[in-house]
């Protein structure tokens, strides 16, 4: 493998001059104790917020999906809101886990493991509205082209929507292989300290016999190269072709060729400020706070700046391209986003997005923890409603005046999201339980790198 | 085959570098490694040959792609093609995308596999380490002791001058099979024989089309199929096909407000005119009055077909003065409301093709004399 580039971080990458054993016995600890207070209330919350979700959609599958507000004109509204939303949320881990990787930014090891794992839950959250906006998700595997009694009756390749299922698909398969591969070394170090018993059977099931052969690291460490050199273009084409869902169709405000960057820059940028928000609190609840350091937080919240910017600049160009085109229909659809009825949505998106991300240009702000979270939480909101905004504005004033209508979300629309928040935190609380948060292996790796460099020792 | 091996622990991975290095410089055979994380430049040191596991990455990706592509195109192409929205059956540019996921997951999951499959790991697997906490904080090299005595002292004195912390000694028995692996083994044969069981017997046994498939998770009701002149179960009046109400006019088609009398028929002259004929309509016009209108009128429509000649009064020659001054309307609607001994045609013939039937007759006229 070609020697690493050297990038360095001015500073130590974890604090605190840790031993080898150290850092296995710090990683391992929130698993050994058992869950305290914190963690069964934030469990207890998410599971009941689960529970909601689940009830309705149960409610919508056996009503049909009447009981959403969605009409005859807005047609997609609140869950291709929702999976837009989740979709993009995962891209940031694949940006930290693949292309950190291979631009060798060492400081990735820290927040990658959870990074990775944010990405799995947060592509299950997405999954779950399109599926339940076929209308019948027990026959949603339609969407797949498999040998049927109907002819066999092939489905539409040329559809973006066949590409959606394609692309989330191998995402979610990919990204599962990618996170998985990273784990051996890590459950392998878990099986040999754990006392013989249940537990230890099954995490030496998953663990694959690893024993840290050279061999095998030879190999596997290739593998993982691979692996992040597939997954760089499989995120960006992930998101590309969520754009071009809406892209190529002839509608004003979605008929653009800028969505594609302007996608993805805005999946990464709310899935950064998601990583934000959970490593904050992880790192608090777990004591994690040597290994994801505020150095690393700052990292995250220059990358958060450089999205913000990115989207800011994405939403400035639709303007442009809008008046520039001289076609009517496609300046009323910009000027009806920011002054027609759901101009609280936009002007909540502009704030959230581009204005208060601004705060980070300071290093005091980015330095105080609970000003970096609150940020993180508003870019949430703020990516939230950039998807309701292009999807729900542009239709509800299509060409057609006659057929002008609003949207208003039902309750079971609101309880699906909620039941989507609450499978995510779910899923996050179990993963802290049960599998270490931070990659061991991969930062004992880059601790030793990191020494050699600092003590300036030539390899 | 068994063989001895002398293990150094090691407790830092510089330590085992410089160690794996003197070693080979010495010329001793290094049987492995055991680290916590990958070592930077252990392989080398180990001179372990690049790995070939991105060919497997390559193939398999470059197989992914070729076979979806292939696909898309025999879907689209051959097997049913489908018109959408115009576009052309083999849209080639629309297939990219699919081809490329499905190149990726090809490529990931081979790569993965392939290493699981060269690096013997599977689920449930166990190997006892030669050294503990090699996957904690411990750096194991193992060296096999060749030949003599001589060689342990050697490596003894190897692994001490890089700081070993312990150096102990092993005997490899080659690798042996427990008795839960060959039951897992058992297990996995039988499990295959079943799967090629059943594939056969699926494609052995005959499937009776009169049998209906199983529906399951049924999506529509089912209607009751009636014959359409069969007695009507829900009406109960009248047959399936029910009579139309009255005044109801057919899709495309536009109501006429004549009556079948001779006076409407010259009212229908003055009113209506004839669209406008291209050759094409006028083929078609000759066709349908070779179809309807010749078994009385004849060919050349001077009233002697074959109805004719088997004694059915004959109809007034339409090349007659008195058909000649008719205008195209009034023989419009004899066309479709009759007249004498001529039944209405309306039913039979739309309005579109009447108007061609005129089309021709007026061609006759102008073809022929009296």
């Amino acid at each position: 493998m070609a020697e690493a580039m050297p990038t360095r971080m001015r500073l130590p990458l974890i604090d605190g001059d840790k031993s080898l054993a150290q850092v296995t016995r710090d990683v391992c600890a929130p698993l050994d104790r058992r869950a305290g207070f914190p963690w069964w209330a934030a469990f207890l919350l998410s599971f009941s917020a689960l529970g909601v979700g689940l009830v309705a959609i149960g409610y919508q599958m056996v009503t049909g999906v009447g009981v959403w507000g969605e009409n005859n004109s807005v047609g997609w509204a609140f869950d291709i809101t929702n999976f837009v939303f989740w979709i993009g949320i995962g891209h940031a881990g694949t940006l930290i886990s693949a292309i950190l990787f291979l631009l060798r930014q060492r400081w990735r090891t820290s927040v990658n493991r959870a990074a990775e794992a944010m990405t799995l839950f947060a592509v299950m959250c997405a999954g779950i509205f399109p599926i339940i906006h076929v209308g019948r998700p027990w026959v949603a595997y339609w969407l797949l082209p498999y040998p049927n009694f109907r002819g066999s009756l092939w489905i539409n390749f040329r559809s973006p929507l066949a590409w959606d299922a394609f692309a989330i698909s191998t995402y979610f398969v990919i990204s599962a292989t990618f996170w998985y591969v990273g784990l051996i070394p890590d459950l392998a170090t878990i099986r040999d300290r754990l006392a013989p018993g249940l537990r230890q059977r099954i995490v030496s099931f998953f663990s694959l016999g690893w024993d840290g052969s050279g061999r095998t690291w030879h190999r596997y460490e290739l593998v993982y190269l691979l692996l992040a050199g597939l997954g760089t273009p499989l995120v960006l084409s992930v998101h590309t072709i969520v754009s071009w869902d809406f892209a190529t169709s002839v509608l004003p405000g979605w008929h653009a060729t800028i969505f594609p960057p302007y996608f993805v820059a805005g999946a990464i940028f709310s899935g950064m400020a998601m990583v934000l928000t959970l490593m904050i609190i992880s790192r608090a609840v777990l004591d994690l706070r040597d290994y994801i350091t505020s150095r690393h937080i700052d990292v995250m919240c220059k990358l958060v700046i450089a999205t913000s910017g990115m989207v800011g600049l994405a939403y400035i160009t639709e303007f442009f391209t809008a008046a520039y085109s001289g076609n009517t229909y496609e300046q009323f659809a910009f000027l009806n986003r920011a002054f027609g009825p759901f101009a609280w949505a936009y002007w909540t998106m502009v704030s959230c997005n581009v204005l208060i991300p601004q705060v980070l240009w300071f290093r005091a702000v980015r330095r105080r923890v609970s000003a970096v979270l609150v940020v993180a939480l508003l870019v949430n909101v703020g990516m939230w409603f950039e998807r309701f905004v292009i999807i729900v504005t542009s239709l509800h004033r299509g060409f057609l005046p006659a057929s002008w209508t609003g949207y208003a979300p039902t309750i079971v629309e609101v309880a699906t999201l909620v039941g989507s928040f609450g499978l995510f935190f779910t899923a996050f609380l179990l993963f802290c339980r049960f599998i270490p948060v931070i990659a061991m292996a991969e930062v004992k790796g880059a601790m030793a790198a990191d020494r050699h460099e600092r003590s300036g020792v030539s390899a | 085959m068994s063989r001895s091996l002398v293990v150094g622990s090691f407790e830092n991975g510089e330590d085992i570098l410089s160690a794996a290095r003197a070693a080979r410089v010495a010329g001793l055979t290094i049987v492995d490694t055991y680290t916590p994380y990958a070592v930077h430049g252990l392989d080398t040191a180990m001179g372990l040959a690049p790995s070939r596991l991105s060919w497997v990455c390559l193939v398999a990706g470059l197989t992914g792609a070729i076979l979806k592509l292939w696909f898309e195109w025999w879907t689209a192409v051959v097997d049913w093609p489908v018109n959408v929205g115009g576009k052309p059956d083999n849209s080639l540019p629309a297939f990219v995308p699919i081809t490329f996921e499905v190149m990726v997951l090809f490529a990931g999951l081979a790569t993965v596999g392939a290493l699981f499959a060269v690096a013997r790991l599977w689920p449930g697997r166990r190997r006892p380490a030669l050294v503990p906490r090699t996957t904690d904080d411990r750096f194991a090299l193992v060296i096999e002791q060749t030949s003599a005595e001589e060689t342990t002292a050697r490596v003894r004195a190897l692994f001490e001058e890089h700081r070993a912390v312990a150096v102990t000694e092993h005997v490899d028995e080659g690798r042996t099979c427990g008795r839960g692996q060959t039951a897992m083994k058992a297990l996995n044969v039988v499990l295959a024989l079943a799967l090629l069981a059943a594939i056969g017997a699926n494609a052995a046994l005959d499937r009776d089309p009169a049998v209906p498939a199983r529906d399951y998770l049924p999506e529509m009701a089912y209607s009751l199929a009636a014959e359409s002149y069969a007695a009507d179960p829900a009406f109960g009046s009248g047959g399936v096909l029910q009579v139309p109400p009255d005044g109801t006019i057919a899709r495309g088609a536009s109501p006429l407000h004549y009556l079948a009398t001779p006076a409407d028929a010259l009212r229908a002259g003055l009113e209506l005119s004839a669209p406008p004929i291209d050759q094409q309509a006028l083929r078609r016009g000759a066709t349908l009055f070779q179809t309807f209108c010749a078994i009385c009128h004849g060919d050349t429509g001077v009233g002697n077909g074959p109805v004719v000649a088997r004694g059915f009064p004959p109809p007034v020659s339409l090349l007659a003065p008195h058909a000649r001054d008719m205008k195209d309307g009034q023989i419009f609607h004899v066309l479709t409301y009759g007249q004498l001994n001529m039944p209405p045609y309306a039913s039979q013939i739309d309005a579109v093709d009447r108007w061609r039937i005129v089309a021709y007759v007026r061609q006759l006229q102008g073809s022929q004399q009296p």
